[in-house]
């Protein structure tokens, strides 16, 4: 997996990008993302880290003030390219004089879709969203939030796009129109539609993305494969019976640390974990079990923003993607 | 395509509007009252009998009826109904255009469509205009049938009003959208456009002031017996108020334009049907008429409406500049 032949299937490469709102709101400081062609790209982060501005810059709502890259191979705002991606904003407010079936036939015009494929697609469409039949030609203003969100996905879905740029989709929906949404993501998926995830959920991205990049203070903190960002953070717990509270100076000095009632390595060394084992076995207490524990996502998210807030340095994708060992027992 | 889906969009939402309503309602009752006044050979009828003024003045029998019907339409019609009125009402209908697009939800969606900028904002500015447009064939055309059909005066020429009014209008909405996109919002955008009209209405009406003052006076004036030349000292200022006029919408030049057209004509209609002029008295109210159609000739309809649009060209472009360079 040479760099270089991946760039050619790259559907966003984005790279370096800065935006700053006024002097005093810093919202990207030199963001990198890469987004393959087919896949599901979770961005993933705190409210505030500046996901929406990303996304807004990609479709062009925001004007960047620094960016090179490419999405679908042409950089930002080219107009043919603009016509094979769909956008669902954050927030859309539709004109609440049109139905349903008006305001997709308005953004499909608008997205230069032909006369016959909008009178083809637009009723199959507000099915595939969840819009029941009675509700197609009912004016806008009367519908629920979660009604809404649906017809925003229609509305990003509307000229069948390569790209679909999606900004916390399932925002306003209730549990069961967050299924369906995730069952429209892995049905686009299918189709070969390379989607873009935007989302503060991560349960949302956990499910149905492939890749993730966790976005925090303007900063790509991690990028990679689920499997990349979770295996090389793995933490060893040992389970002992017995008072560990004896040891706990040993312990501490090989790198371990005491936590409800278990030692707790947090770091990736089997050097170490023999060590502290040895140490228990010598004072000739009974190891019950020594189990490698994989993060989930939200500890490495949890983490990441843990290190923030103690100031540690926010490292970028470039330094950390790929890779570290696999986590011995897993 | 596009930019028709736009027009399209603003004409739904437009008549979504009460606004719209309540001015397809004035226009009617405007026709309608207009429709009560009758004239017969004796004079004047109005609600189909009710009254009736026998007046020879305001009788078929005076060829003069059409030019005074004119006059009335450019006064009262054109000048302060539609020229003032109906504008103010029109702008108020479409101030909040531009900060209605530009309302986070709505602009995210339209910004991501493959359309540029410009294009958009063209599409939201035509749409306005085609707005008042309708509202403008609605009335002209009903109130053009009324005099027609009613008072029996078919004033073709009337019937310029329509663009003429178009025209006015945007002169005005170049300065709603600029203040629109600056400051997105509606009621401010309004007030500014205010603000900005009386500043452009000030140029060519002091200039045309002082041009009717400069010619009143050219005939010597005597002080003392000493002819002195008063015109003289109003020249620098009419050229100074003539020279701005060049850089802003002339909007007061759009009722001068509309006597043309609409009075202009019934002049010279006046004057072929009266033939040459036999007595002294006759001699004096044709070259009255003469100076009348001098007087509105004064405005060159195509120079002032050309370099107008130029004007306005210019502060649209920078309207959509700055639309086109920020961030939603
Ligand atoms: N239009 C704007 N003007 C000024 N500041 C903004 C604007 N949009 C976003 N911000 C600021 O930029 C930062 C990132 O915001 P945003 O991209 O919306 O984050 P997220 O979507 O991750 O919650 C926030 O501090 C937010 O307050
Ligand atoms: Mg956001």
């Amino acid at each position: 997996m040479s760099h270089l032949t991946e760039m050619t299937s790259w559907a966003v490469d984005l790279i370096g990008v800065d935006k700053s709102y006024g002097r005093d709101i810093h919202a990207l400081r030199g963001v990198n993302v890469q987004v393959r062609q087919g896949e599901v790209f979770g961005l993933l982060g705190p409210n505030g880290a500046g996901k929406s501005t990303l996304v807004k810059i990609m479709m062009t709502v925001v004007k960047p003030d620094k960016v090179a890259g490419t999405i679908l191979g042409r950089p930002i705002g080219h107009l043919k390219k603009k016509g094979v991606m769909g956008y669902l904003p954050e927030v859309t407010r539709f004109p609440g004089y049109l139905t349903a079936r008006q305001v997709l036939d308005y953004y499909a015009r608008l997205a230069r879709v032909s006369v016959v494929d909008r009178r083809r697609c637009i009723p199959d469409l507000m099915e595939r969203v969840g819009l029941s039949h009675r509700w197609h030609d009912v004016k806008c203003s009367k519908f629920s939030k979660g009604m809404l969100r649906r017809l925003g996905l229609a509305q990003a879905l509307v000229n069948d796009p390569e790209l679909i740029v999606l900004d916390e989709p399932t925002d306003g929906l209730d549990p069961i129109g967050r299924r369906d949404v995730r069952e429209l993501l892995t049905e686009l998926r299918s189709m070969g539609k390379t989607i873009f995830l935007n989302s503060h959920l991560l349960s949302e991205i956990e499910m149905v993305c492939d890749r993730v990049a966790i976005l925090n203070h303007g900063l790509v903190a991690r990028q990679g494969t689920l499997t990349e960002l979770t295996e090389h953070t793995v933490e060893y717990h040992v389970r002992v019976s017995g008072d560990l509270s004896k040891l706990s100076a040993e312990i501490g000095e090989m790198g371990g640390t005491i936590r409800d009632g278990m030692i707790v390595l947090s770091e990736h060394d089997v050097g170490k974990l023999n060590g502290l084992i040895d140490l228990v076995r010598s004072r000739n207490m009974l190891i019950e079990s020594a189990t490698p524990h994989r993060f989930s996502l939200e500890d490495v998210f949890v983490q990441i923003l843990g290190a923030d807030a103690k100031g540690l340095k926010t490292v970028d994708s470039e330094q950390t993607s790929p890779v570290v060992a696999r986590a011995v027992g897993s | 395509m596009q930019v028709w889906a736009l027009i399209v969009d603003s004409f739904r939402e437009s008549i979504d509007r009460k606004m719209f309503w309540v001015m397809v309602f004035m226009s009617a009752v405007v026709a309608a009252a207009m429709a009560c006044i009758s004239f017969d050979d004796k004079g004047v009828d109005i609600l189909f009998g009710v009254w009736k003024f026998e007046d020879e003045v305001w009788s078929l029998g005076n060829s003069g009826l059409k030019g005074m019907v004119g006059t009335v339409a450019v006064k009262f019609i054109a000048d302060q109904y539609l020229g003032f009125f109906g504008m103010i009402v029109a702008l108020i209908t479409t101030a909040g255009v531009f900060p209605g697009l530009m309302t986070s939800g709505t602009i995210d969606l339209v910004l991501s469509k493959p359309m540029p900028r410009w294009k958009l904002f063209l599409g939201k500015y035509l749409g306005a205009l085609v707005f008042v447009f309708l509202q403008a064939v609605l009335f002209v055309g009903l109130t053009f049938l009324v005099m027609g059909v009613r008072w029996h005066c078919w004033m073709l020429g009337y019937l310029g009003l329509i663009p003429l009014m178009v025209i006015l209008f945007s002169y005005l909405y170049a300065f709603t959208a600029l203040f629109g996109v600056l400051t997105r919002s509606a009621l401010t955008s309004l007030l500014l456009t205010m603000i900005a009209w009386l500043f452009i209405w000030t140029p060519p009406m002091a200039a045309g002031t002082l041009s009717m003052m400069r010619e009143a006076s050219m005939s010597p004036v005597r002080v003392d017996g000493e002819p002195v030349e008063v015109g003289a000292s109003f020249e620098k200022w009419e050229r100074l108020f003539r020279t701005m006029s060049w850089f802003v919408p002339k909007t007061s030049d759009i009722v001068e334009i509309a006597g043309q057209w609409v009075e202009g004509a019934l002049i010279s209609d006046i004057l072929l049907s009266a033939g040459e002029p036999e007595s002294e008295e006759e001699r004096k109210s044709f070259e009255d008429g003469r100076r009348m159609e001098e007087r509105a000739a004064a405005v060159n309809p195509w120079t002032s409406i050309g370099s107008s649009l130029l004007c306005e060209a210019v502060i649209v472009f920078f309207a959509m500049y700055q639309f086109g360079r920020r961030d939603f």
